[in-house]
């Protein structure tokens, strides 16, 4: 029995984002993945083809689809994609910029920045972490201090997806600082405002292809109207992004542990040791039967999320047990992989230690797998 | 009106000040200050709220008012389950 939760509709989806990929974003993958460059013209692709669009209101140029039509195209996209830098900037894009514009967005904020959000012109991202703050990032020390009718901002924030490339940034700083994590908000700010600064893309061990970087913040004036919520929100609009990027963005790990698995099964099958396939060798076919079971429970994991986002529901405690499952198996059945396929496996001419290298950022990103444990520990009551 | 602040208080002393304590927190004392509500206590507290009262908050109603004590919380509550009839 297949395991998968799609309609055809939405299988339909996967197969087109498989398609769409093989043909539109492979090309050159491998030397851009050395010289850690993006790939504008593989971005420009792939708004054409829909994905920024894919759950956004059809008045703003998207597709106004279901989660699960966007779990499946990230599967797809997972899956056949071999520039897992360029998904990852295109989700960043999506769960932490233009879906929480569009959640918590005024109507004017709406109109003005998500039809080009959708239609890829402007790139954009969330600035939350800072060189002192990361898994306590309501510790922040970015301030914004209202000044009449716009706000001043002052401080640095650091690892931040696409920060190098994007036209804007939901910036989080503190409002009033004797609420703790309820005087921080979010702040649209825009590329080009004076005191807005990216400093040099970091160079980081995997997603070579997605640029990170520092921004910086000095007397940085913001109007109002670029607040993104009301004063204080900006922990409600945090932690809903961070349901949303864990109950969807992970699907494309799914799909690069599909494509793994299969690439296993028949290296497992065809190369010959001893007079017999590796695969008749119970340390290898079991670690592949393992690989297996972890995919099948990272489906059945993501798929409950995503029903659960597709039905309007709350999932806090569901997103971060299918974040941390998915991230960890990925790192897991890539290592495991990577062994199967020996000096081969270890060899930069095939995708194995790519996928390793880019697998071990998800256990970080989106909150530390420490972070998810803790908020199951926490939901648990202890 | 029916009252819900002991209820609310119940779940907050028992379930949110940490694993056994034996805190008690008056109506007006602020859950932000005294570090009882965080950031991930505010989400387990929205999702207790929806489930004890059968109510559905909106991330743009989880504002600093709603939860800054347990009377907010207890007034927000009140005025969820009267526009919801
Ligand atoms: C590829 C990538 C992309 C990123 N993109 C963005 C972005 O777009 N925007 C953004 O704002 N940030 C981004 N980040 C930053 C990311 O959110 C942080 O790296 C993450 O929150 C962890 O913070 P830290 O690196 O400072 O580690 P720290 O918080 O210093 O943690 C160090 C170690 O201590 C553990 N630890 C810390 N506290 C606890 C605790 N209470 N209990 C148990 N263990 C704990 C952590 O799990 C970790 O293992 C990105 C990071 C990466 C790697």
């Amino acid at each position: 029995m297949d395991a998968t939760t799609f309609t055809t509709e939405q299988e339909n989806f996967k197969q087109m984002a498989i398609e769409f990929a093989r043909r539109d974003l492979n090309q050159g993958a491998k030397e851009r993945e050395k010289r850690g460059e993006f790939f504008h013209e593989g971005w420009r692709k792939c708004a054409e083809f829909g994905i920024p669009g894919i759950t956004m209101p059809e008045e703003y140029g998207g597709l106004g689809l279901d989660t699960m039509t966007a779990v499946a195209t990230m599967e797809g996209l997972g899956y056949a994609c071999h520039d897992s830098g360029l998904i990852f900037s295109l989700n960043s894009h999506i769960w932490t910029c233009e879906s929480p514009i569009n959640r918590f967005g005024t109507p004017q904020q709406r109109e003005r920045y998500l039809p080009r959000l959708v239609s890829g012109e402007l790139k954009g991202g969330h600035a939350m972490t800072e060189p002192e703050a990361g898994s306590d990032a309501f510790s922040m020390r970015c301030r914004a201090e209202k000044r009449g009718d716009r706000y001043l901002l002052n401080g640095s924030k650091t690892f931040i997806t696409n920060a190098p490339i994007a036209d804007l940034l939901l910036v989080f700083a503190v409002t009033d600082p004797s609420k703790g994590f309820a005087g921080v908000s979010a702040f649209i700010v825009e590329k080009g405002t004076p005191g807005f600064s990216v400093g040099r893309p970091l160079e980081m061990m995997g997603l070579r292809t997605c640029p990170l970087g520092e921004v910086f913040l000095e007397e940085c004036e913001v109007p109002e109207e670029n607040r993104l919520g009301a004063e204080g929100s900006g922990a409600a609009i945090f932690n809903s992004e961070m349901e949303w990027e864990r109950s969807c963005l992970f699907a494309a790990h799914l799909g690069a542990m599909d494509k793994i698995l299969e690439e296993c099964v028949a290296y497992a099958r065809q190369r010959r040791q001893f007079g017999q396939p590796i695969g008749k060798c119970q340390s290898v076919s079991h670690k592949i039967a393992d690989m297996k079971v972890r995919i099948e429970l990272s489906r059945l994991m993501l798929h409950r999320v995503a029903g659960l986002k597709s039905a309007g529901r709350r999932a806090p405690l569901e997103s971060a047990m299918a974040k941390l499952f998915i991230s960890e198996s990925y790192v897991q059945n890539a290592t495991d992989a990577l062994q199967i396929h020996g000096a081969y496996g270890y060899s930069t001419e095939f995708d194995f230690e790519r996928n390793l290298r880019d697998a071990i950022a998800g256990k970080i990103y989106s909150g530390t797998s420490e972070i998810q444990r803790n908020i199951i520990a926490s939901f648990l009551g202890l | 009106m029916t009252d819900y602040t002991d209820t609310i208080r119940s779940f907050i002393e028992n379930e949110m000040a940490g694993p056994g304590s034996k805190v008690t927190i008056s109506p007006s004392d602020s859950l932000i200050d005294k570090g009882i509500v965080d950031s991930l206590g505010v989400q387990r507290l929205i999702a207790y709220l929806e489930k004890e009262f059968g109510v559905q908050i909106a991330d743009t109603e989880i504002v600093p008012e709603h939860f800054e004590t347990i009377s907010a919380v207890a007034e927000f509550i009140n005025f969820k389950l009267t526009a919801k009839g």
